[in-house]
């Protein structure tokens, strides 16, 4: 195992523990959590559930910077949800960690506060990205798959005035995924909009892209002559 | 119109770095904070300068040193140096 700085801002960062087969944060990660952090810096949260928690890092950060009394994480892959419970316990964050696949693992559990981070893009970009090296991305080929999934069955696990943040990555069909939130909660709230460019990894592939692109399984924009993704942090209230 | 050193401070805090730093230094990978993203971010920062009029230009997908830049925004009459 490996030892990584995070740094959740200009002011704070926390030391976490990084193994083969973990999810490594990415400036979604970065943006997602400081979507939330924006929304609910003034509240008093009682429970927060980390979807898709990875090494724990959402989960952490939050609880450092926000007023929580306790996280709740699980992951599908059995070594994150190991390497979290470490992290949550040398960052001494108040934990229930749990391994499984989307909401399985929390059958009558109701939250304040939902943090999807599960893949949201394209598996078929996953599968050519450095990202998702030995992390499972069963998004479906226009990402949308399990973040539909998620958006599903959130009602049901949310309490009350409850919400849910999620991020719309422009390498998925952010239409589709932005229609089902809104059939769902009747209407969405974007938090935040960051526009980055697509890795030279990634570019390598540019008939892949185009081809993804033609067919609206991915949504990228041109600036300057540079492929730029969009990433849009989404919260809906139950 | 810009002047250059109008564009170099823009460029400057785009990349939260001292303009001087700009003097000594011309290319991107002289400059730490010039990544891909300090890239996007200088871009979006001239856009925003020069009246949403960078964005179409797509020369500066490879301008990757400050000389690059300056030629061409003066290449499109966006910027003048005496």
């Amino acid at each position: 195992m490996k030892n990584f700085i995070f740094k959740i801002d200009d002011n704070s960062e926390i030391s976490l523990l990084h193994d083969e087969g973990v999810f490594q944060p990415t400036a979604t990660t970065n943006y997602l959590i400081n979507g939330v952090i924006k929304k609910l810096h003034n509240k008093n949260i009682s429970s927060l559930l980390d979807l898709g928690c990875g090494s724990g890092v959402v989960g952490i950060s939050l609880f450092k910077k926000l007023t929580i009394n306790k996280i709740f994480a699980s992951d599908y892959s059995k070594r994150s949800t190991e390497v979290a419970k470490e992290n949550f316990l040398r960052n001494k964050t108040s934990y229930d960690v749990r391994h499984g696949s989307l909401y399985e693992p929390w059958d009558s559990y109701k939250f304040d506060v939902i943090v999807d981070d599960i893949s949201g893009i394209s598996s078929v970009i996953a599968s050519i990205s450095s990202w998702f090296e030995g992390v499972p991305c069963e998004s479906g080929d226009d990402g949308t798959d399990l973040t539909i999934k998620v958006l599903e069955n959130s009602k049901k696990h949310l309490n009350p005035n409850g919400v849910l943040f999620f991020p719309v990555i422009g390498l998925s069909d952010t239409s589709k995924i932005e229609m089902t939130a809104n059939k769902i909660f009747g209407s969405y709230e974007v938090v935040s909009e960051n526009e980055w460019p697509i890795p030279k990894d990634l570019l390598q592939h540019d008939k892949l892209l185009n081809d993804l692109q033609d067919k609206k399984k991915i949504n990228l924009i041109e600036k300057f002559g540079i492929k730029l993704c969009i990433t849009k942090i989404i919260m809906v209230t139950a | 119109m810009k002047t250059k050193d109008e564009v170099l401070q823009i460029i400057a805090d785009a990349l939260d770095i001292n303009s001087e730093m700009l003097t000594s230094a011309d290319k991107a990978d002289e400059i730490e904070e010039w990544d891909s993203v300090g890239h996007l971010t200088i871009l979006v920062a001239l856009d925003k300068a020069c009246g949403g009029k960078v964005s179409s230009i797509s020369a500066f997908a490879e301008a990757d040193s400050i000389t690059k830049i300056l030629d061409i925004l003066v290449k499109n009459n966006l910027a003048k140096f005496d």
